[in-house]
């Protein structure tokens, strides 16, 4: 480090250096010798001071600067799930959880299936709740899809809910619903 | 020992600020040569992304925030955590700081919430202060709460101003004076100026020289 530096750090800790000075001393500051005389003079003038002596000594840019690289590094490295918001952090959960909703809802249906055929008084029910809804379904119906094509939209529909729902901790109804529209196919 | 008063070099009359005024009229100061406040560039530069500059900042308020913290926080390594804990805080948020008060008072509301938030967080520990009377009377706890007044770290602080005193004392009487009109009557470098009939220039030089050669003296390093 030449003279000249150190004289503008000698002004800097006076405030009586110009800009065009200091903006010189911080192209420079990836020196460690312009760091090391600079805390040099902070050193000096407190310990004239007595109430700053007592920390004169003690040095916090090492400890300041290794914290603020070490929460860099943990925001970069957990930055990709920060970036997602809570609505991807749902739609992740029902990652997880819709083909375990499925599969769930598919067993059930089996179950309940295999009950209803055992049981034609139930099936009946079953079926006559899902004649309803076929019912309900066929008048809301804007008729422009076939049976064949509506049927296989609403048991989609109903699959993705199921599953979504479970995800979101909905309870069973929607498997429920899945389940009696599945009965009602038979 | 006695150091020379520096009362003594100071005249009656400082120059004022149409001096000031003059010399600039004059032609021999020029407007952008003007001194600036080194705090508000090197936040300019930190808010900018440069984190070299916030090392300067750092290193020129440690001590002061350290010792601020000390008044409300009793272990110094807890001190040395708060006050890092301050600079980090301060570091993060420099992107508010609007330059609408100075850089240190800006600074120092951060380091005294930083030292209540410690208190508040280890109040079971038995700290003695209520954080309510910290609040009322923050600078009058000094004393009691730090460990200054052990009597080694006291004999400590006396050794080191005596060789402050002693090395300051042997400089030549030019850099001296300099020196002391610095650093004790906290003149600015162009009333320095006025009371040694020199150039601003020369006066920088001065204040700089006598403070190497006080360093040199001392043994004062970068860090402990």
């Amino acid at each position: 480090m030449k003279e000249k530096e150190k004289v503008i750090l000698s002004a800097m800790l006076d405030d009586e250096a110009t800009e065009r000075e200091i903006q010189r001393i911080l192209g420079q500051a990836h020196d460690a010798e312009i760091h090391a005389y600079w805390q040099r003079l902070i050193r000096q003038r407190s310990q004239k001071d007595d109430s700053l002596s007592e920390w004169a000594s003690v040095d916090l840019i090492g400890r300041v600067s290794a914290q603020l690289d070490l929460e860099d590094n943990a925001r970069s490295a957990v930055s990709p799930v920060e970036a997602v918001s809570n609505e991807s952090e749902q739609s992740s959960r029902s990652t997880v959880w819709a083909p375990l909703a499925i599969a769930a809802s598919v067993m059930f249906a089996v179950i309940l299936g295999v009950e209803t055929w055992w049981d034609p008084v139930s099936g009946d029910s079953v079926q006559a709740v899902a004649s309803a809804d076929k019912a309900q379904k066929d008048a809301s119906s804007p008729g422009q899809l076939s049976e064949a094509e509506y049927e296989a939209r609403l048991q989609a529909l109903l699959v993705k809910h199921a599953g979504t729902a479970l995800s979101q901790e909905g309870g069973v109804a929607p498997m429920a619903r899945l389940t009696s529209y599945q009965a009602s196919q038979k | 020992m006695t150091l020379l008063q520096p009362a003594r070099l100071v005249p009656d009359s400082l120059p004022n600020p149409s001096t000031t005024g003059e010399r600039l009229m004059n032609g021999n100061l020029k407007a952008e040569d003007e001194a600036c406040d080194v705090d508000s560039v090197l936040v300019q530069r930190v808010q900018r992304g440069d984190r070299r500059a916030f090392d300067f900042l750092v290193a020129k308020y440690q001590a002061r925030v350290l010792s601020l913290i000390a008044r409300y926080v009793r272990e110094p390594q807890d001190v040395r955590d708060v006050a890092q804990e301050a600079f980090v805080k301060a570091y993060r948020s420099i992107g508010l700081f609007r330059g609408d008060s100075a850089f240190y008072t800006w600074l120092y509301r951060i380091a005294v919430n930083a030292a209540l938030n410690f208190l508040s967080s280890h109040a079971r520990q038995g700290i003695a202060r209520s954080i309510d009377q910290m609040d009322e009377e923050p600078f009058a706890l000094g004393d009691a709460l730090t460990n200054s007044d052990s009597p080694e770290t006291e004999l400590e602080g006396q050794q080191l101003k005596q060789q402050l005193d002693l090395a300051i004392q042997a400089l030549p009487e030019e850099l001296r004076q300099a020196l002391l009109l610095r650093e004790y009557d906290g003149l600015s470098y162009e009333e320095i100026a006025d009371v040694l009939q020199c150039p601003i220039g020369t006066v920088r030089s001065r204040i700089f020289r006598a403070r190497d050669q006080v360093m040199a003296a001392t043994g004062i390093a970068a860090s402990a």
